[in-house]
């Protein structure tokens, strides 16, 4: 019963929103500059919302609370644009997104990436918003079940599983990678006993290394290292590992239409 | 990507980084309360700080020495000393001083000068120039030649700020000069681009990517520095001369001044 009335509360709310200009107005416009800062690495759309929260000044409550979820939402797709064309995550949910988006930006196939990345983004947020407004209050007494047991495992499986399915390799290399990013988040003053771990003294890593600095760091820097050492010329389709990954068939063209299967 | 042989070559060396790494970690961890008294509480064993650290360490060593033994098990000791020989070898030293490895220590020295040099200690705008325009003078022209004369001038010039910040010279000047590290970069700035005309004054293609790279140097960091700093109000890591310029003009303090 409780999920009809909230699924009703829901769609009440949604026509009430689409059916006014302005709401219109201002969600098309919130979720482009969402998109503006998603895509600009380093701008991360919690970040968007704290640094537009000051355009919702003069906004009445249900249209603030519009405009901030719709640069959010902007923002954390926005982040696959950087991912896709320039292999730098603009986002830490677009992580995931470089692996493929690039390999097939490089590929000469960035328009369908895009397009698969805003389909999918699309689906997903329709889907996860059905869930939220449905299933919450019974998802909230599993969560509430988690402990730092449970945490832990969890932690522990993700890395073995994304270690086993990303690796192009030898699957060791996908785990040392996981375990190397659960030591980067060792990095701060522990939660219990508030003891610095591995801050060499210096303050501003006591509260932990941020997840975009990493981030940009992990995918950004060697990317760009590695178009500079190599004298990639940026635009072209080039001969990566990420082509050999997707696509054993060589790829010698400069042109990006050269490297489309015939 | 590198052929299998290599990669498993490479597995080698990477593996016994893992490892040490592992080892460092763990040794770091044993250096963490256990069970003892921290702020003046005594602890069980499986609340220590330490527990976590020992599991990533333990697991760290054994996937590198996993990872090692693997590459060992394809290409065999011959190769694993051949390797070895090549790190003694001349050819170290080519790599070492090619094309290649010359445009990634530019990359690298820039990187780092930004961010552990500059940023900290000089006005936002003045940094961001201070690391555009050699960073897209260096690699802009496509020129081997010139990015070696560039890069030797622009790691003296890095050099000799680390000299002036760690002999405290700055803060003398700071007494003597109103925002004289600031006036100090931007001196350097000119002699940079002084130094770069010279090389690639004779060709013209050359010229009009040298004008381009002062326009972008210039006009980027303006024009995102200036909505950070004065639509959205976030404040730049270190303001100084640049920033004490704009602020006035921008709060229109001559006209406070004046009245």
């Amino acid at each position: 019963m409780i999920f009809f009335e909230q699924l009703g509360t829901y769609f009440q709310m949604l026509v009430y929103h689409v059916s006014n200009p302005v709401h219109l107005a201002i969600l098309f416009g919130s979720v482009l500059l969402g998109i503006i800062f998603g895509a600009l690495p380093g701008l991360t759309s919690t970040l968007g919302v704290a640094l537009l929260t000051a355009i919702t000044y003069g906004m009445d409550t249900g249209s603030a609370m519009l405009c901030l979820l719709a640069i959010y939402v902007g923002g954390t797709y926005g982040g696959s644009y950087s991912s896709i064309l320039i292999n730098i995550p603009g986002t830490a949910a677009s992580a995931a997104t470089a692996l493929d988006g690039y390999a097939l930006a490089l590929k000469g196939e960035a328009g369908r990436a895009i397009g698969l990345s805003t389909t999918s983004s699309a689906i997903g947020t329709i889907i996860s918003m059905l869930f939220l407004v449905t299933v919450s209050p019974i998802v909230l007494h599993f969560a509430l079940q988690f402990t730092s047991f449970e945490f832990f495992l969890l932690a522990f499986f993700g890395i073995l599983i994304s270690g086993t399915l990303t690796t192009p390799d030898l699957v060791i290399k996908g785990w040392i990678s996981g375990f190397l990013g659960l030591f980067l988040a060792c990095v701060g003053r522990d939660r219990l006993q508030f003891y610095p771990r591995f801050t060499f003294g210096i303050p501003e890593l006591d509260s932990g290394i941020e997840v975009v600095p990493v981030l940009i760091g992990a995918f950004g820097i060697p990317q760009i290292i590695q178009v500079l050492r190599e004298r990639i010329q940026i635009g072209d389709v080039q001969k990566t590992a990420a082509n050999h990954s997707l696509n054993s068939r060589p790829l010698s063209g400069t042109s990006p239409r050269s490297c489309v299967p015939p | 990507m590198l052929d299998k042989a290599k990669l498993r070559r490479a597995d080698i060396f990477s593996g016994a980084v893992v490892f040490l790494f592992g080892l460092w970690i763990v040794g770091q961890a044993f250096r963490m309360p256990m069970k003892d008294s921290f702020g003046g509480v005594m602890n069980v064993w499986y609340v220590s700080p330490a527990l976590l650290p020992l599991f990533i360490g333990g697991i760290l060593m054994v996937l590198g020495f996993m990872l090692s033994r693997a590459g060992l098990k394809t290409v065999g000791f011959g190769e694993l000393k051949n390797a070895l020989q090549w790190l003694g070898s001349r050819r170290l030293l080519w790599f070492l001083t090619s094309d290649g490895s010359m445009r990634f220590y530019a990359v690298s020295i820039l990187f780092l000068t930004l961010v552990f040099l500059n940023l900290p200690r000089i006005d936002f705008f003045v940094s961001a120039v201070f690391f555009l325009f050699p960073f897209i003078t260096l690699f802009y022209f496509y020129d081997d030649f010139l990015l070696k004369k560039l890069l030797a001038l622009y790691a003296m010039g890095a050099a000799a700020f680390i000299l002036y910040f760690s002999l405290g010279i700055d803060a003398v000047a700071a007494s003597l000069v109103p925002f004289g590290t600031d006036l100090l970069a931007v001196c350097f700035l000119i002699l940079y681009g002084l130094y770069a005309w010279k090389w690639i004054r004779p060709d013209p293609s050359r010229r009009r990517k040298y004008r381009i790279a002062i326009t972008m140097a210039i006009v980027a960091p303006f024009f995102i520095g200036v909505i950070f700093k004065y639509f959205l109000m976030v404040p730049m890591p270190k303001e100084g001369l640049i920033v004490a310029v704009l602020d006035y003009l921008w709060y229109l303090e001559f006209l406070i001044t004046r009245i």
